[in-house]
């Protein structure tokens, strides 16, 4: 009974939290005016509380077409999207993973005081390093560029501690049987690490992906320039008389993040479990 | 094999996202506007009024026809050359014929009513001469016979007056002789003569009182016979004044008739139009130009009737030329009586400094005027179709636009210049409306008032589809 009354609980828990997807979707099939009606007093001047349906009176695509065929700022917005999240993952992996590889498997001087910074670096919200990276990127002429937003994200500190916890569990008695055989450093690193360690990198890109496919805040505040802004600027700039558009983009900005979770589901639970398992 | 599938599916998405964009860009571009665009130029504004005319010679001739006769066909158009003698029209015979048996009736008529008249004249004039003639006799018979009065009366008083000096005379020598008897006597009774006297007083007054009488008698006689010859005079003269005026009276000139005249005028006229009919039978009912030209007008219809106006005239070919074009009221600003016009006919020849001489509303066509150009001496021919250029110019002004860069109604006019945006799809060029005022304006250019377009700016001059404020267009480089 009582496991009955908790799956009661749980679907009425997931379905609160999927009503919003099916918000979006049912808004983006919705025409205009009905949207109008819907979102007057929100949108515009009428009184009272928008209300809501899951079915639309008259459903329509044109907010699709429309969006795909009629709007090439989200297309621009998109790829800028597109090209932030690819470079700042291949710079995360690039970087990121020798660095988790060298504090999981070396010892040398400092390394828990480094390791510590990393930690502290990791747990500063964007807010407070704002600043900071505002002046540097200003003085190396990087402001207002994809680089200036890449760059830092490049170096993040997350994917190193998500990735060290995997390295951590390799066992030691694979690597040292590595060495006995005569392999080399380099050898150990991309034959046993990187394939060893492979669940650990699929986590942090996994996770790094929605972190970054769904970046805001250092857009909005290092690029000037609208024409690199990402996807995710794209509805603060949606008036009110396209809301049926800004469903529709919101739709289409959903499904690469939703495709990615749904391939990496499996490494982003591992990746999530890890960082929780205490050292 | 579920990840993979989810990985292709995350493939597919990418490749439709990458299609659509090509898609979105290819259509955007379709739908933005594309223009052309150029800063305001300093420059002169110059009016050009422009039209077809044709070239019409000074001196014309007239052609005309007997009135009412049938055209069997017209041969010419206004505007065609035409050589001496060349037919112009031809004429039914049937109806020339018609017309001479009409005319030769009227001919006759007149004729008849002039020998009338010309009889009765006659009659008349008979007439008038006798009661001069007999008025005078009347006059001289009076004059005579008065005269004859007044002499017999004369002669009456002269015999009267006469016998009456003669009594006297008489009574004067015996009252001498008495008065010599007396004398004598008183030299013989010297103092009786007092006496005697009495007696013979007393006895002289009784012949005195006889002798008065008749004295008196004679003398109304003289009285009476002076008073009939005033009367023969007075009647003399009232019957010669009665005389002369009836002379008078019929030296009176007759009544000014014309009628013989006007009826020899209209004998005449219509001997002259059955000579011109006659003729016209001789040519077989052909009308010819008196002289090489070109037509000018043409009245005459196949079918119709010829009137009292001329059938069609002609412009000689020598003589001053001039042009006759037409323009609106708009253009009417920009032309003016002794303004140079340009003159292009179809024969390629130009003439530079043609003149405007007149310019007239034409009445048929109220707000189209017809402008007369003085052409001088040129290659351009009686007939030839010109074009005409009349160029008036303003300025300069230095902030000149086209016209077609020109939007909104006069008073409210306004421009699009392009503004250079950052937008997300990069730097995008935005029409952005400027309300200007305009200065002065030709068929092509504008000039607008200093102050609202900046040189730098770029006004967009033509624009493949409708723009408004905030639309995004695309430059195209000229």
């Amino acid at each position: 009974m009582m496991k009955k009354i908790l799956t009661v609980l749980v679907f009425f828990m997931a379905a609160a939290a999927v009503f919003p997807v099916l918000f979006l979707v049912c808004g983006s099939l919705m025409g205009n005016t009905e949207l109008s009606q819907i979102l007057l007093p929100v949108l515009g001047d009428g009184e009272g509380f928008a209300s809501w349906k899951l079915m639309p009176l008259y459903p329509t695509f044109s907010h699709y077409v429309e969006l795909l065929l009629d709007s090439p700022e989200f297309f621009v917005m998109f790829w800028n999207s597109v090209k932030i999240t690819a470079l700042t993952l291949t710079g995360q992996m690039l970087v990121g993973t020798p660095a988790a590889w060298g504090f999981a498997r070396y010892r040398f001087p400092g390394k828990k005081l480094l390791f510590t910074i990393y930690i502290a670096l990791m747990m500063m919200p964007f807010q407070v390093m704002m600043l900071s990276n505002y002046l540097v990127l200003d003085q190396t002429g990087l402001l207002d560029t994809l680089t200036g937003i890449v760059l830092p994200a490049a170096f993040s500190t997350f994917p190193v501690f998500l990735m060290y916890r995997f390295f951590q569990g390799l066992p030691e008695a694979v690597i040292d049987s590595a060495r006995i055989d005569g392999a080399g450093e380099w050898k150990i690193f991309f034959s046993i690490g990187i394939p060893l360690g492979s669940p650990g990198m699929i986590s942090a890109l996994v996770l790094g992906f929605l972190e970054y496919w769904n970046l805001i805040e250092q857009p909005m505040a290092f690029l000037k320039t609208k024409e690199k802004w990402p996807l995710s600027l794209y509805l603060p700039n949606i008036g009110t008389e396209q809301a049926g558009r800004a469903f529709a983009a919101s739709v289409l900005a959903l499904l690469p993040a939703v495709l990615v979770f749904l391939a990496g589901q499996d490494y982003l639970e591992q990746g999530i479990v890890s960082t929780a398992v205490k050292e | 094999m579920k990840r993979k599938k989810i990985l292709k599916w995350f493939g597919i998405f990418f490749a439709a996202m990458l299609v659509f964009t090509f898609l979105s860009r290819a259509a955007d571009s379709v739908s933005v506007a594309k223009i052309h665009a150029s800063a305001p130029q300093n420059q002169i504004i110059s009016h050009i009024v422009s039209g077809t005319g044709k070239i019409e010679g000074s001196r014309e001739c007239a052609v005309f026809v007997p009135e009412g006769l049938k055209i069997a066909q017209v041969y010419v158009k206004p505007g065609e050359a035409i050589k001496r003698e060349q037919a112009i029209l031809m004429i039914l015979e049937s109806s020339i014929q018609e017309s001479i048996q009409k005319k030769q009736d009227e001919i006759q008529e007149l004729s008849l009513k002039i020998s009338d008249i010309q009889s009765q004249k006659e009659i008349n004039d008979q007439k008038k001469q006798n009661e001069t003639k007999r008025a005078q006799e009347d006059l001289d018979a009076a004059v005579d016979n008065g005269n004859i009065n007044i002499s017999n009366a004369q002669n009456e008083v002269n015999i009267a007056q006469q016998r009456l000096n003669e009594y006297r005379a008489r009574r004067a020598a015996e009252e001498a002789a008495r008065q010599q008897e007396l004398e004598n006597g008183e030299a013989d009774f010297g103092d009786g003569t007092d006496g005697q006297g009495n007696d013979l007083t007393d006895g002289t007054q009784g012949n005195s009182e006889a002798d008065r009488q008749q004295e008196q008698a004679l003398m109304d006689d003289v009285r009476a016979k002076t008073e009939a010859l005033n009367q023969v005079i007075m009647n003399r003269n009232r019957e010669v004044k009665e005389a002369d005026r009836a002379k008078q009276d019929a030296a009176i000139p007759q009544v000014q008739d014309s009628t013989e005249e006007t009826l020899q005028t209209q004998l005449e006229r219509r001997n002259e139009e059955l000579g011109e009919l006659n003729v016209l039978l001789d040519n077989k009912g052909e009308v010819f130009s008196p002289l090489e030209g070109v037509m000018k007008t043409v009245s005459a219809q196949t079918g119709g009737q010829t009137s009292q106006e001329a059938v069609a005239v002609v412009y000689e070919l020598t003589g001053e030329l001039s042009m006759t074009g037409r323009i609106t009221r708009e253009d009417m600003e920009y032309v003016s009586v002794g303004a140079a016009v340009k003159l292009e006919g179809v024969s390629k020849t130009v003439v530079e400094n043609a003149v405007v001489q007149a310019v007239r509303e034409d009445e048929a066509e109220p707000g189209t005027f017809v402008m007369t150009v003085a052409v001088p001496e040129s290659g351009l021919s009686v007939g030839e179709s010109v074009e005409f250029t009349v160029e008036q110019s303003s300025g300069p002004y230095s902030c000149c636009v086209p016209l077609t860069a020109l939007y909104g109604q006069s008073g409210q006019e306004y421009v699009f210049v392009v503004d250079t945006v950052d937008s997300i799809l990069g730097e995008v060029q935005m029409a952005r409306k400027v309300s200007v005022q305009v200065k002065e304006k030709n068929q092509t250019t504008a000039a607008l008032a200093e102050g609202t377009i900046s040189s730098s700016q770029k006004v967009i001059t033509e624009a493949n589809r409708e723009i408004q404020d905030g639309s995004r267009v695309r430059l195209q480089q000229s």
